[in-house]
């Protein structure tokens, strides 16, 4: 099983690494022999033949310059995903993949074009915590959020939003999920806090996940933090 | 007359605040609906110091005022929590004379980093102190560029800076500026030549976005750093920490003016010199400014002597959300080399907003906590599973783990057994959670 963390020494706003920690010791407690490589921003190598690429959040002026750089990588990245290879790109890392990115002062850069999405940045920071719903498992996702961006022309989100701001609104549609491309605007380690999620990405890795296998503490702090926003959103606390 | 009826609503706010104990910032936010401008229209001391930042505001403004007055100098200055527009207002509203004239030598304020813009759109600073800029509150603050360019918006030509070089995004702010005061530590025997820390916020250039390089880091980002494109690289410094001792608890200043420490922190440290540094600046002598910080004792509660059943015990408040807050408490921990059990406490993670967001955790550095003589880690709270859930990922060998949701159970569980040295680290929001269980000495 092999991973690629895309500009991890960039684009990496809020723990996200933590998503790879959680997933490598998932997957090894499934049997399988893990290898996680990095690609650092202003590194060259092949970056074909993996089956998971992740990327996580940059501040706005790193998102630009990772946008340059990925460019570089449209081509395998486009191949990778048209062969149902798994991507999973958190924060504002998945507009890097849309049509293009206008930022608060009006320049607009191109994106790598594998969807056909748009994103505009403006002045007014999106911060905070999220509680949704995704079509794919039961339970809650919850997690946090911090951008100043609306996307628009998704038709398949990823999450839908009770809690949170989505792409183009207070609540509703987050994130795009096309065959095997997970984005979510969900900032941090969001495998860490979604054993849900963890189990899906899993899932689209091996095909099946063992209910026994479980990270300890994970379940618990999971059910912490959306004990808390479910009270929160009910109005009780 | 607007200014005398700002004055008249923030001084009968101010003592019914005070009898039913609210905070300091609602009779500014009144007086500010009353007479939007009337901080423009305040005459304002001679001298206006301003200190902003991400860690070490409220200590060095403590710091600051008290060599001021040591020294014959009458100061107004805003205490911590009010550091925001209105909080300043209150203050400044409170110290004037009721025509709207301030008689003290100093005006000194604590300014909140995102919100400083606000106050020094109707008055600028004479001398502007800006200590550095972390990963701070991310709930409020979003990151250190959207701080950096809020605070960038109360910069202005006719202030001097005084900035921390060591800091490459505070170092930002002085770039194409003639007359910046520059303050940093030497290279010293604390210093590292690998980084160390869960990320790192300086490995590109704030300016041109390429690689950095250091030869050495005093603590995560904050060192000697160069940028291997453009040039970018931290500057000489005015003022200097020039030898540094914890062993003994002493530094020295420009190779002359020793400075006893109370407490050992590399923090400490950097509120020091940055006290150092303004006082020379308005012309109170250094050794002065040396007498009066050395051994200083903060009053703001930041760290603090207890003992608990047979344990001796010290209290280091760290802020949640704020991981280099936490790496500098549990390097303190591990620096001391003795027998010790840490009690980190995730309970509320504000205080005054609600969040119940912990990514922050995966930023904080605990493999400090990896060394022998720390014998056992009592992760506490609500969030204990979180940190359960983040030290299971660290060097720290998960045997040493005690995981309590239940704080007054930890705190009776170290009550009954050991005797070892406690660290305890945790947040305002937490912290008398944990001290109600103790003695305070």
């Amino acid at each position: 099983m092999k991973i690629l963390h895309l500009f991890h020494d960039m684009m990496n706003l809020y723990g996200e690494y933590a998503n790879l920690l959680v997933l490598d010791r998932y997957l090894s407690e499934h049997g399988q022999q893990v290898q996680i490589d990095t690609l650092g921003v202003y590194e060259q190598k092949d970056i074909s033949g993996y089956d998971l690429y992740f990327m996580g959040a940059g501040t706005e002026r790193k998102q630009k310059l990772a946008l340059e750089e990925l460019k570089k990588y449209a081509a395998p990245l486009k191949d990778a995903y048209e062969n149902g290879k798994v991507f999973l790109f958190t924060g504002n890392s998945f507009e890097l993949l849309g049509k293009s990115l206008t930022d608060a002062a009006g320049r607009v850069y191109d994106g790598l074009g594998l969807f056909s999405f748009e994103t505009v940045e403006g002045n007014r920071r999106i911060v905070g915590d999220c509680l949704g719903s995704c079509a794919l498992f039961e339970e809650a996702v919850v997690g946090f959020m911090n951008k100043c961006s609306k996307t628009t022309g998704i038709s398949n989100p990823l999450f839908t939003l009770q809690m949170g701001f989505g792409n183009e609104a207070e609540k509703g549609p987050e994130g795009i999920c096309e065959k095997n491309f997970f984005g979510t605007h969900l900032t941090g380690p969001i495998l860490t806090k979604n054993p849900a999620m963890l189990r899906e990405i899993t899932k689209r890795l091996i095909g099946a996940v063992d209910p026994q296998i479980t990270i300890p503490y994970m379940q618990q702090a999971y059910e912490t933090t959306s004990r808390a926003l479910k009270n929160r959103l009910e109005g009780n606390s | 007359m607007r200014t005398f009826l700002a004055i008249l609503v923030c001084r009968i706010l101010t003592v019914i605040g005070k009898l039913v104990g609210k905070g300091t910032s609602l009779p500014g936010g009144y007086a500010l609906k009353v007479c939007p401008d009337i901080l423009r229209r305040l005459k304002k001391p001679p001298v206006i110091i301003a200190v902003t930042g991400s860690n070490g505001k409220t200590s060095t403004v403590e710091m600051i005022a008290a060599v001021l007055r040591a020294n014959g100098k009458t100061v107004a200055y805003n205490v911590e929590g009010s550091n925001q527009i209105e909080g300043v207002t209150t203050m400044m509203l409170n110290s004037c004379t009721w025509g709207g004239k301030m008689k003290q030598d100093v005006l000194l304020i604590e300014s909140d980093e995102r919100y400083t813009k606000f106050t020094f759109k109707w008055f600028h600073p004479t001398h502007y102190v800006i200590t550095n800029l972390y990963r701070d509150q991310l709930t409020r603050n979003a990151h250190p560029d959207w701080v950096f360019d809020a605070i960038k918006e109360s910069v202005f030509e006719d202030t001097k800076l005084l900035l921390n070089a060591d800091d490459p995004t505070v170092s930002l702010f002085g770039q194409g500026r003639q007359d910046v005061v520059w303050f940093g530590l030497d290279h010293n025997a604390y210093d590292s030549k690998e980084f160390s820390g869960a990320y790192h916020d300086g490995a590109f250039c704030p300016l041109c976005g390429k690689p950095m390089e250091y030869e050495y880091y005093h603590f995560n980002h904050v060192g000697q750093y160069a940028c291997t494109a453009c040039g970018f690289k931290r500057n000489p410094t005015d003022y200097s920490v020039t030898e540094v001792d914890l062993d003994q608890s002493r530094i020295v200043i420009n190779g002359k003016d020793e400075i006893r420490l109370a407490f050992k922190s590399i923090y400490n440290i950097y509120n020091i010199l940055a006290t150092y540094a303004i006082c020379d600046q308005i012309g109170i002598p250094t050794e002065k400014a040396a007498q009066v910080t050395s051994n200083y004792i903060l009053k703001n509660g930041r760290y603090i002597e207890f003992t608990l059943g047979q344990h001796p015990g010290t209290f280091l408040i760290s802020k949640h959300e704020n991981s280099v807050s936490y790496d500098m408490s549990f390097r303190y921990a591990a620096m001391q080399k003795e027998h010790c059990s840490v009690v980190v406490i995730v309970d509320a993670v504000s205080r005054k907003y609600f969040t119940s967001e912990t990514s922050w955790l995966w930023d904080i550095h605990f493999d400090w906590l990896k060394e022998n003589h720390v014998k056992q880690v009592y992760l506490c709270g609500k969030y204990c599973n979180d940190l359960a859930l983040r030290l299971s990922f660290s060097q720290v060998p998960t045997d040493k783990l005690r995981v309590f949701e239940d704080i007054d159970a930890a705190c009776e569980e170290l009550r009954a057994h050991g005797s070892e040295h406690l660290y305890a680290v945790t947040c305002f929001s937490d912290r008398m959670k944990f001290l109600s269980n103790v003695t305070v000495k």
